[in-house]
């Protein structure tokens, strides 16, 4: 049985849990080929206008799956990832959207991960889905096994910046949702760029839970978003660290417009030079390059002066 | 201490009744307008939704007729409403203007917060005046929907050209200063009348439209460039499926005693859309859907751009539509939304409604106008 997971949205965050859960389940797991210009026409196209760029990327991907063949698509339906919190609505109803926008598409699995009461109803929303597939024991290793492979994942992410050079000319905090930076092609290879021109990155996915928990407080009221908790937390815990911030953000994400407007008035507040890019289907490399290698020649002349120039012009 | 109120359609008349009673000073901003909109957006996030710039807009005009403290309410996810009033802090906070904000958030969000904040706010007059003064809001709050809804029956079937809209807005006027709960019935039932009175073509049968989407955009008639009052101009019946009685009475009465149940709109909207996405994501599918059931000739869905859970409606709308042979025709309004294209959309959309009616017009393809 042929599942295919579409590489987009929360794939960057589960993919390990879900390739290993799948295949303890005794299903062979498809994945979509890597974003192209194809992937995002087809989305654009058959989506609805309003909708963020993720999504409309999301639906290419979905379709390139149909193309491959496979006899199911895992959409889950995600409300919740963490205790009293919630995630962007448009995950809350991914697979309504998907029916919505392609019109014949190959039977969809879709659990829902529910964790608003806990991180326990998550695991019974597990394995009540994949009760239908696979006798308990199996189910309950094919979890075991799939939350091992996703711990592994996000240790090798927090150790990441340690391995990059120490000579690195700059050190900058990258925020943004995981499925931006992690999108080469819609994030026209922004973490490789900054790489390459010899920076130190620190991004969202490399902090652990408890830092970014830590540093939330300075907040006027809890944010109820994980992802917008996790980037504002970010934020606050790199802002005295680093010698710039850049964010990453979607047009028309709804969460972001939120978050990253409070990341920008906290960095102007406190003069840290922050960079946003508001990524869409339309934007321009050429322009986002030139912006790019601005922002690095001002951090590197204001380190030379010892911070005696201003953060914003 | 004066307190400003971002506007939401005509809630004010309740807010104001429910401060006056209270012994407070309501400083009430001027019907959201253009300027309110420009001075909005000028200090929004560019991409936040039309009801923040809107509200933001409210609060720096009443902050400008002498305002110091802004009553606003809060939430708790996923619609991004509940963290308007911490982004307005933060906004007025940086164009240096000295306000403190009251939030109505939910008492398990920060309980302190909240008791620190409202306990003054009723020691002044006392609980009594507090009781009386919800009374009265309540009444006036039924009021207002009961003359809207009485002019969307009488507009398409007026003995004179806006007729309807000038009785509802003296109606309105009259009903601000009503001071007593049998006042304020006799204001509604003598609004009522007066406006029934005009329904002078009985023997009209118009065009019955519903309108489903986010409750600020339906309610306030300054972001949807009077939607109401164009369909009935048009010579169609409209009707409002969201209703801010019905969603207090659902979700602040019925789910704090724990007796509310979005069930049976999950069930009719079976297949389309699993569960609650925020919002009015959930109702707008499930009630096109009941719309479509009671032979309703066509839906309005209207939604500020980038709203989160409308856009999930939106996706799912065109196969309800095609499905139920109903058409439906997305509106998504922001600050530069323009009038005239507004109108020959909605135009256009009454036309086809009127050919279907009267069965020129056979329903091929799916009327969804946003894609092809």
């Amino acid at each position: 049985m042929k599942v295919g997971v579409p590489r987009g949205l929360y794939y960057y965050r589960y993919f390990p849990f879900w390739e290993s859960f799948l295949q303890g389940l005794g299903c062979t797991v498809v994945i979509s080929d890597p974003t192209t210009k194809q992937t995002l026409d087809f989305g654009v196209a058959a989506s609805v206008d309003g909708i963020c760029l993720p999504v409309k990327v999301y639906i290419g991907h979905v379709q390139n799956l149909i193309e491959k063949n496979v006899d199911y698509l895992f959409i889950p339906y995600i409300i919740s990832i963490e205790k009293g919190e919630y995630i962007c609505p448009k995950f809350m109803g991914l697979p309504d959207i998907v029916r919505g926008c392609i019109k014949q598409t190959p039977p969809i699995l879709s659990p829902t991960i529910d964790g608003r009461r806990g991180p326990r109803s998550i695991m019974w929303s597990y394995l009540k889905f994949g009760l239908k597939f696979a006798k308990f024991s199996q189910v309950l290793r094919a979890y075991r096994n799939g939350l091992y492979q996703l711990k592994l994942h996000e240790a090798k992410l927090l150790t990441a910046p340690v391995e990059t050079e120490p000579h690195a000319r700059l050190h900058i905090g990258v925020l943004g949702h995981e499925y931006l930076l992690n999108d080469d092609f819609i994030s026209m290879g922004i973490t490789k760029r900054l790489r390459q021109a010899g920076c130190k990155l620190t991004t969202v996915e490399h902090l652990d839970q408890n830092t970014i928990n830590a540093n939330n407080s300075f907040l006027k009221k809890r944010m109820y978003w994980s992802s917008g908790k996790q980037i504002l937390g970010a934020a606050h815990y790199l802002a005295p660290k680093v010698d710039g911030i850049i964010s990453l953000m979607s047009f028309a994400c709804g969460t972001d417009s939120f978050t990253i407007d409070i990341v920008e008035r906290y960095c102007r507040r406190n003069q840290i030079p922050h960079l946003l890019i508001n990524l869409d289907e339309h934007t321009g490399q050429a322009g986002v390059l030139t912006r790019l290698d601005a922002f690095l020649d001002l951090l590197q002349r204001r380190k030379q002066r010892e911070d005696y120039s201003p953060a914003f012009g | 201490m004066k307190i400003t109120v971002p506007h939401l359609g005509n809630v004010y008349i309740a807010v104001e009744a429910l401060l006056n009673e209270m012994g407070h000073e309501l400083v009430l901003p001027p019907q959201s307008s253009r300027r309110s909109l420009t001075l909005g957006t000028k200090y929004s996030p560019e991409t936040v939704c039309l009801p923040l710039k809107l509200g933001v807009g409210n609060i720096l005009e009443g902050i400008e007729l002498g305002a110091d403290t802004v009553l606003m309410v809060g939430g708790r996810g996923p619609c991004r409403l509940g963290y308007y009033a911490a982004l307005e802090e933060e906004i007025l906070f940086d164009l240096g203007k000295k306000v403190e904000f009251i939030v109505l958030d939910h008492p398990k969000e920060d309980f302190r917060r909240l008791r620190s904040q409202l306990l003054p706010l009723i020691r002044k007059k006392g609980w009594r005046a507090l009781i009386r003064g919800l009374v009265l809001a309540w009444e006036k709050l039924m009021a207002v929907e009961k003359l809207e809804r009485t002019s969307h029956y009488v507009r398409p079937r007026e003995s004179e050209y806006r007729i309807t809209s000038q009785l509802l807005a003296e109606a309105l006027q009259r009903l601000r200063s009503a001071a007593t709960v049998a006042e304020i019935r006799s204001v509604c039932r003598q609004g009522c009348e007066a406006m029934l009175a005009e329904a002078v073509k009985v023997d009209y049968q118009p065009l019955r439209i519903g309108i489903v989407g986010e409750i600020y955009t339906i309610l306030d008639s300054f972001s949807n460039l009077d939607l109401e009052e164009r369909l009935g101009h048009l010579g169609a019946e409209v009707y409002r499926t969201v209703s801010l009685v019905e969603w207090l009475k659902d979700h602040v009465i019925r789910s704090s005693l724990g007796l509310y149940s979005n069930k049976h709109l999950i069930d009719k909207a079976q297949g389309y859309l699993h569960a609650s996405v925020g919002g009015h994501g959930l109702e707008s599918v499930a009630r096109t859907v009941i719309l479509a059931e009671e032979q309703y000739d066509g839906i309005i869905h209207i939604l500020p751009f980038t709203c989160m859970p409308e856009i999930v409606a939106q996706c799912i709308l065109p196969n309800v539509s095609l499905d139920y042979q109903i058409p439906v025709l997305s509106l998504v309004v922001d600050e530069h939304t323009g009038e005239a294209g507004f109108q020959t959309r909605l135009e256009a959309f009454v036309d086809l409604l009127a050919r279907r009616s009267e069965g020129e017009w056979a329903y091929g393809t799916p009327i969804s106008l946003s894609r092809s």
